[in-house]
């Protein structure tokens, strides 16, 4: 299906993906709605609105609009084709963002893992997380399998250990986040060694690329987090980071390992 | 504007009041068809100077408070699904309530939620569902319906006989003024008091106040669902089998009669279908089986497979493909729906078929009957406009549409509300006097 043929649909739909865009649910900013980005890009010329980077940029390609999209339609894709055209024609910036924060101690996870006599085996994905902005999400969600991804893997990995093991991590309550889908397919997996958390949270923190585009949406999103006092747990490792720079005790899975003793169930 | 504009930043903070043209657009329209088809074609798009968006409902009563000293027009913003131009982006400032979208307090024993205005009516029953409970309400724009438009547009949803619509939902709400500040009435059980709040602002539209509240009743989830898809011979016969199925005071959940031309789109049936289901409880099996049966005697006609039933419901959402389609191929789907007295249906069904297909600008006209009444049902007619011709025949089509619907004695609207479209047809039936006394209400509250 060609780009016009995803847009044209798209205008013509009121927007009932948009209850669904963990972007819209974090800033509240119509103009970062799926429905609202097809129109940016329908009207760009027309409008005169100066450009795509802001409209296709707020977008974390997370595809939870196409998931929600009665007839599929594929906006996430037509956005991507859009972005990599703008890099080719150097529109669109593409800076590199940090590496990822697990480079190393590993020691907590690994005496947990020795003393459950099983081998293990330390993934060192640094040099994989030399992504570009944009590019963090956009690769796990529309490439990658969630479970392929390093990162993911990595927390996934380790919790599996733990059940495997018996073992639980005690905390007193969490919420887990959890705007799109990624990394909790096995979703009950981290609840064995966790618990049941006490609430889901739904806010996406714009997939680390989010305060290129717009510092004022992500003053939004910073506004909607500032009563949460409970520890979140995120796979997201930009998640995490950002809320732990807003005050928030936020940790991805494997950082809580590392922290954390694990004991007998 | 400018010192409007800051004072609305005081009041919300600064990345709540948008003033730049890409933030706007979202503004420009609801979901009415000409306004759609305009825009699309690039013909006419055009966007209110300001939107704010409130986080609080004091915020919110501080934003009405001020807006009298800078003499602007205002609009508010709530999902945008309303189809009759209630909504138009000629305003300098539009409110918009998306951040209001909280669900703040439940009573479960008694069965009453209160909802933010701006909360969308999908997110509120996914909510409910997870905990074993359900409005019951599900109208055609359920994803993008807000539960403060759903009150303000009179809203009912496809499972009408079985849980009411919104003015039978609604126990209670919460308003702002410009004039009064906030008044909050409820939740009752009945509330018998002068003035009803909550019945007052069903299909108000924005004219009477901003709802920053709603209390609504809710419902156990339906353990089982029984189904029925006939065959009825023909259109007016499963009239007649409506008006007995409410006359005997049964309530399936859903009951819609499709016409001959929707039943071979939706069941590729040569002849009109009738789907009916029954909500109920494991503790009700037997009476719900009764009920069935009561129904399956009614429904005189071939029955066929249930899997129909669900065929349709799952597919009810997936309009915008035929939507597009359509434009494709220069045509533009409206639709319109009126409250029409039992007696009336086939005289008041055969003219504004007639009269409707006199235009040549129609290409198509298909019909269902989606509700039922003690007293009439609501009929609700889909119709293909050649775009060639709607820019002059819109308003001409609507017009004998009203025409019709007013010299039958039926009411304007079922469900859609009044919005710019049906205005004049409103005076017509109010009267002038009819039309001030809303208008001096209005204007009495600060509006």
């Amino acid at each position: 299906m060609s780009i016009q043929d995803v847009i044209e649909k798209c205008i013509v739909c009121p927007g009932i993906c948009t209850y669904k865009c963990p972007i819209f649910k974090s800033t509240d900013y119509r103009a970062a709605a799926p429905v609202n980005i097809a129109r940016a890009i329908y009207f760009q010329e027309y409008l005169d609105l100066g450009g795509l980077r802001e409209s296709i940029g707020y977008c974390t390609l997370c595809g939870k609009c196409r998931e929600a999209c009665p007839i599929n339609n594929p906006l996430p894709e037509a956005i991507k084709t859009l972005r990599k055209k703008l890099i080719e024609s150097e529109e669109l910036e593409f800076k590199p963002i940090e590496p990822a924060i697990y480079t190393s101690n590993y020691r907590s996870l690994r005496d947990t893992i020795r003393l459950g006599g099983e081998e293990y085996t330390v993934i060192d994905t640094s040099e994989l997380y030399i992504h570009v902005s944009y590019g963090y999400i956009e690769r796990i969600s529309l490439e990658t399998s969630y479970n392929e991804d390093p990162d993911i893997f990595q927390n996934n990995y380790s919790i599996e250990l733990l059940r495997r093991l018996g073992l639980k991590i005690s905390l007193d309550s969490y919420i887990l986040h959890k705007p799109c889908k990624i990394g909790w397919e096995n979703i009950d997996m981290f609840r064995d060694v966790f618990g049941k958390e006490e609430e889901i949270l739904e806010i996406c923190l714009g997939g680390g690329g989010l305060d290129l585009i717009s510092p004022n949406l992500l003053k939004r999103i910073k506004s909607k987090l500032n009563s949460i006092d409970t520890t979140v747990i995120t796979q997201c490792c930009r998640a995490a980071k950002r809320m732990r720079e807003w005050g928030i005790k936020a940790y991805t899975p494997i950082e809580l390992v590392i922290q954390y003793e694990a004991t007998d169930k | 504007m400018k010192q409007l504009i800051n004072e609305l930043k005081k009041i919300v903070g600064d990345e709540y009041v948008i003033t730049d043209k890409a933030g706007l657009i979202p503004y420009s329209r609801d979901y009415n068809p000409i306004s759609l088809y305009l825009e699309v074609k690039k013909l006419k798009i055009s966007y209110p100077k300001i939107a704010v968006q409130p986080g609080t409902i004091h915020e919110l009563q501080q934003i009405l408070e001020i807006i009298p000293k800078y003499k602007v027009k205002m609009g508010v913003y709530g999902g945008g699904s309303g189809v009759l131009q209630a909504y138009t982006p000629d305003v300098d400032l539009v409110i918009d309530l998306c951040r209001l979208n909280w669900i703040r307090w439940y009573d479960e024993e008694s069965r009453i939620l209160y909802l933010g205005p701006g909360a969308y009516l999908i997110e509120v029953e996914e909510w409910l569902g997870r905990r074993g409970y359900t409005l019951g309400h599900y109208p055609q724009s359920i994803h993008v319906t807000t539960v403060g438009g759903a009150v303000a547009t009179g809203s009912i949803g496809m499972y009408s006989s079985g849980y009411g619509g919104i003015e039978d939902l609604i126990v209670g709400v919460e308003i702002a003024t410009p004039r009064y500040g906030i008044i909050r009435y409820g939740p009752v059980v009945r509330g018998n008091i002068p003035l009803p709040l909550d019945k007052l602002m069903v299909n108000s539209e924005g004219r009477f106040g901003v709802i920053t509240g709603v209390y609504l009743k809710v419902f156990r989830k339906p353990d089982i669902t029984l189904k029925g898809v006939v065959k009825i011979k023909s259109f007016y016969d499963g009239v007649e089998i409506l008006r007995r199925i409410i006359d005997y005071r049964v309530y399936p959940h859903l009951i819609r009669l499709f016409d001959e031309y929707e039943s071979s789109i939706y069941f590729h049936s040569d002849k009109p279908v009738l789907i009916y289901g029954l909500h109920g409880y494991n503790e009700t099996l037997e009476l719900l089986m009764n009920w069935k049966s009561t129904l399956d005697r009614i429904v005189d006609g071939e029955h066929m497979d249930d899997k129909y039933y669900d065929e349709w419901v799952n597919s009810r959402y997936r309009y915008i493909d035929y939507i597009h389609r359509l434009y494709k191929m220069g045509i533009i789907v409206d639709t319109m729906e009126y409250g029409v007295p039992w007696s009336r249906v086939k005289k008041f069904n055969e003219e504004i078929r007639g009269r409707l297909l006199e235009n040549p600008g129609i290409v198509y006209l298909s019909s269902h009957i989606s509700h039922i009444h003690t007293t009439g049902c609501g009929i609700y007619y889909t119709l293909g406009i050649d775009s060639g011709s709607i820019q002059e025949e819109y308003m001409n089509i609507w017009r004998i549409a009203l025409e019709t619907a007013i010299e039958n004695g039926c009411d304007i609207s079922h469900h859609h509300g009044i919005g710019r479209i049906r205005y004049e047809a409103l005076k017509r039936i109010y009267g002038e006097a009819g039309v001030k006394l809303i208008d001096d209400i209005s204007r009495l509250l600060g509006f």
